[in-house]
């Protein structure tokens, strides 16, 4: 069960959070937003590609439902954003059963492509449906009345701390029963079905939870821009990014994409300060994943700490 | 007091020096070092970039007279501002229009945006309005501002504003063109099904009430995918009524395999006018010879009598200060992308403080000002928040010096003031 270092994280997780609330200034405050959603994200797309072995192409989609379901609740029921913020995630977790029900027929690249497929269909479909708003987008106006106050003062220590609990979350998660069972899945699927573990009940509750996931980090983070379009909402720049931090990171593991992150805001905000603008840094995103795939495959997390550890073996024999 | 009220301590600015180290924070943060308080900072956010850079061709032009502009600060009320400039380009992406909204509202906290794209106004607009920047956008029909951001003309919006003529103004332009030739008074239309095409086509507010009040018997193809490429169907609908006038809106790119397909079906119209094809001299020379007659709306043209309040020239001297300097034709943004910052200047002049948004948001709601591109009257509007200019009717022709062809002032019913400049004549020459 948990244990008292991760108790202890958790708390440190709540103390910065509630610090950070209070005395970041809010420009540096939606900068951190954005960085913890996109861990969140990357996180997400981690469990799902790297534990549970199934790569997608298409988590987009759950990125525009929790931006389109927080748009279109909180402005035409009387529910409070903040409620809304956690009802979202639980429908395009429940909406997200009966899609993996058809795509879990697909595998691996299929899989991944099928996923893109079915994220270009949802994003058609909201550009098709004035109701929606077109390819406009709509304005979160929650009640019919314009956002008050300042939302990343809520936001920053919600994910902050999200991102913490994720992290002692899944450490637990992976000492679980169905913890191990997603190890060994990862690890040999063949054997692992062979050992009992029901495969497809493990990919739908995995599928389930991470698009749930990826939903509420969406809806908090549009809860901060206030203005949502198809083309950003449904943009295959998120799934992009959760790749680039998680493969270059490291692909399965809990550390790697916090180094993949790091170095993604580092790069972009070291070029754009420097004046390079647009999407430049792009280019080197681009070669510093090629870079780490040809030389080092399992990302550059797992390839410090085996370094580090043949160090260690060098010392002590 | 200030330490627990929650207030900011750490700026980004701050937490990006410590972690880039100090030459980056001097090489790339000479801000910090400024006293606050002196310092105006305008943002900027335009198409210089991507599918609609032709919007943006003259602006890189024109923000470099500013920077030159503003280079020893800002006179406002007998004190002396330093202006720093936060220039973006949306690269014509949603996507990346919204990254920079953020960016100019929250972490540049910029005293006043200045947006020349629709999609940046679009994607600013609610965040400037709940975090109190003054935003000034143009360069999209008021409506297409206005409507999808769910405004309501009574009231408007806080902090926002949009100065453009309107849909409806272009509307009428054209059929008082259609007017000015001799024909069989039968226009067929086509329009890009896309939101402003809608509002184009709209059975109530568009084109077809105002051609069958003018006497027009319409044979509407409908609209069209933005992908399209062939018009085959359109032009055998017309093919079967013979129209003299062909109108509609559509992209120069449409209009290239459209027009084909009208010449080999054999139909000879006589007026041609497309909202948004011939916009540019690009879109009217890719049709070569053709190209003689088509007819546009003109927002801006050199002939406007109006000059600018900051630089004096008058709308002949800034077309021809920019085709000498950059050495190509004037194109309508140019006069449009200047006005947007002899708004915002004059907003920050006329307000007591330029650095309280309050006071500068005040200030523009009551410009009434005349402008390189002609009057520019927020304080008188009908409709809050949006001051609605003029517009005139144009023909391209064969040009007669350096360029193949030139736009002619041909209609000002929307803008008397306006001088034409020649008669509408037939496609094909008179």
């Amino acid at each position: 069960m948990i244990r008292t270092i991760e108790i202890v994280a958790l708390v440190l997780g709540a103390i910065i959070a509630w610090l950070a609330a209070a005395y970041v200034d809010s420009g540096l405050q939606f900068l951190l937003c954005e960085v913890f959603l996109l861990f969140i994200m990357a996180q997400m797309w981690n469990l799902l590609a790297g534990y549970a072995g199934q790569v997608s192409f298409g988590q987009q989609m759950f990125v525009g439902l929790g931006a389109y379901g927080l748009c279109l609740m909180a402005n035409n029921t009387g529910i409070p954003v903040w409620g809304v913020i956690v009802i979202v995630p639980v429908i395009v977790g429940l909406l997200s059963i009966p899609l993996g029900m058809v795509v879990f027929h697909l595998k691996h690249a299929y899989f991944a492509i099928g996923m893109w497929v079915a994220a270009e269909v949802v994003f058609q479909f909201v550009v098709k449906t004035p109701a929606l708003g077109g390819s406009g987008g709509i304005v979160l106006r929650p009640g019919g009345e314009m956002m008050q106050g300042f939302p990343e003062q809520t936001v920053l220590p919600v994910s902050l701390f999200l991102s913490m609990a994720l992290i002692v979350g899944l450490r637990v998660f992976l000492r679980s029963k169905l913890g191990l069972a997603t190890l060994a899945v990862r690890d040999n699927e063949a054997a692992a079905e062979a050992a009992g573990v029901n495969i497809w009940r493990l990919h739908m509750i995995l599928f389930t939870l991470t698009g749930a996931g990826t939903a509420l980090a969406a809806a908090l983070y549009y809860t901060t821009t206030l203005f949502v379009t198809p083309l950003d909402a449904f943009g295959a720049k998120w799934v992009v990014l959760m790749m680039f931090i998680v493969v270059v990171g490291g692909l399965g593991t809990l550390t790697g994409p916090v180094v993949g992150l790091a170095l993604f805001i580092g790069i972009r905000e070291l070029m754009t300060a420097a004046g390079y603008s647009g999407g430049q840094y792009w280019i080197v995103m681009g070669l510093l994943s090629t870079g780490v795939l040809l030389f080092l495959p399992q990302g550059l997390w797992p390839a410090f700490s085996n370094y580090v550890q043949s160090l260690r073996g060098k010392a002590s024999s | 007091m200030s330490f627990l009220n929650g207030r900011s301590n750490i700026t980004r600015r701050q937490a990006l020096k410590w972690s880039a180290g100090a030459t980056a924070s001097t090489l790339f943060m000479p801000s910090i070092a400024r006293g606050a308080g002196s310092i105006i900072k305008i943002g900027y956010v335009g198409s210089l970039s991507g599918i609609r850079a032709a919007f943006g061709e003259t602006e890189t032009w024109t923000l470099e007279k500013m920077k030159a502009h503003l280079a020893n600060g800002l006179e406002v009320g007998g004190k002396t501002y330093q202006v720093e400039l936060v220039i973006r380009d949306n690269q014509s992406d949603p996507n990346r229009s919204n990254s920079i909204a953020s960016e100019l509202v929250l972490r540049e906290r910029c005293n006043l945006v200045l947006a020349q794209d629709g999609d940046g106004a679009l994607s600013i607009g609610e965040l400037a309005d709940t975090r109190r920047v003054p935003t000034i956008s143009t360069m999209v029909p008021w409506q297409g501002w206005f409507f999808p951001r769910g405004g309501n003309p009574a009231t408007g919006f806080p902090y926002t504003f949009h100065f453009f003529a309107g849909s409806d103004t272009i509307l009428q332009t054209f059929v008082s063109l259609m007017g000015q030739v001799d024909t069989n008074k039968k226009v067929g239309t086509l329009f890009l099904n896309n939101e402003p095409g809608q509002a184009f086509m709209d059975p109530e507010l568009g084109l077809p009430p105002m051609l069958k009040e003018a006497g027009y018997m319409e044979t509407s193809a409908g609209g069209f995918p933005i992908t399209a490429n062939d018009f085959s169907n359109a032009v055998s609908t017309f093919a079967a009524v013979k129209p003299d006038i062909l109108t509609g809106f559509m992209y120069p790119n449409h209009f290239i395999p459209f027009w084909n397909q009208v010449g080999q079906a054999g139909l000879k119209p006589k007026v041609c006018a497309m909202a948004a094809a011939f916009l540019f001299p690009s879109g009217v020379e890719a049709l070569g010879d053709t190209g003689d007659g088509m007819a546009t709306e003109i927002w801006w043209s050199p002939r406007f009598p109006y000059k600018s309040t900051i630089t004096g020239q008058s709308a002949e001297a800034l077309a021809t200060a920019w085709e000498a300097e950059a050495n190509r034709q004037w194109t309508q943004p140019l006069g449009y992308g200047h006005a947007l910052w002899e708004v915002g200047l004059a907003a920050l002049q006329r307000s007591e403080d330029p650095t309280d948004p309050d006071m500068v948001r005040d200030a523009i709601a009551s410009l009434n000002m005349e402008t390189v591109i002609g009057p520019v009257n927020f304080a008188e509007s009908p409709i809050k928040s949006v001051a609605i200019t003029g517009l005139a009717g144009g023909q391209w022709r064969k040009g007669s010096g350096k360029y193949p062809y030139e736009l002619k002032v041909v209609d000002n019913s929307a803008l008397p003031d306006v001088p034409l400049e020649a008669d509408m004549v037939p496609l094909g020459g008179s």
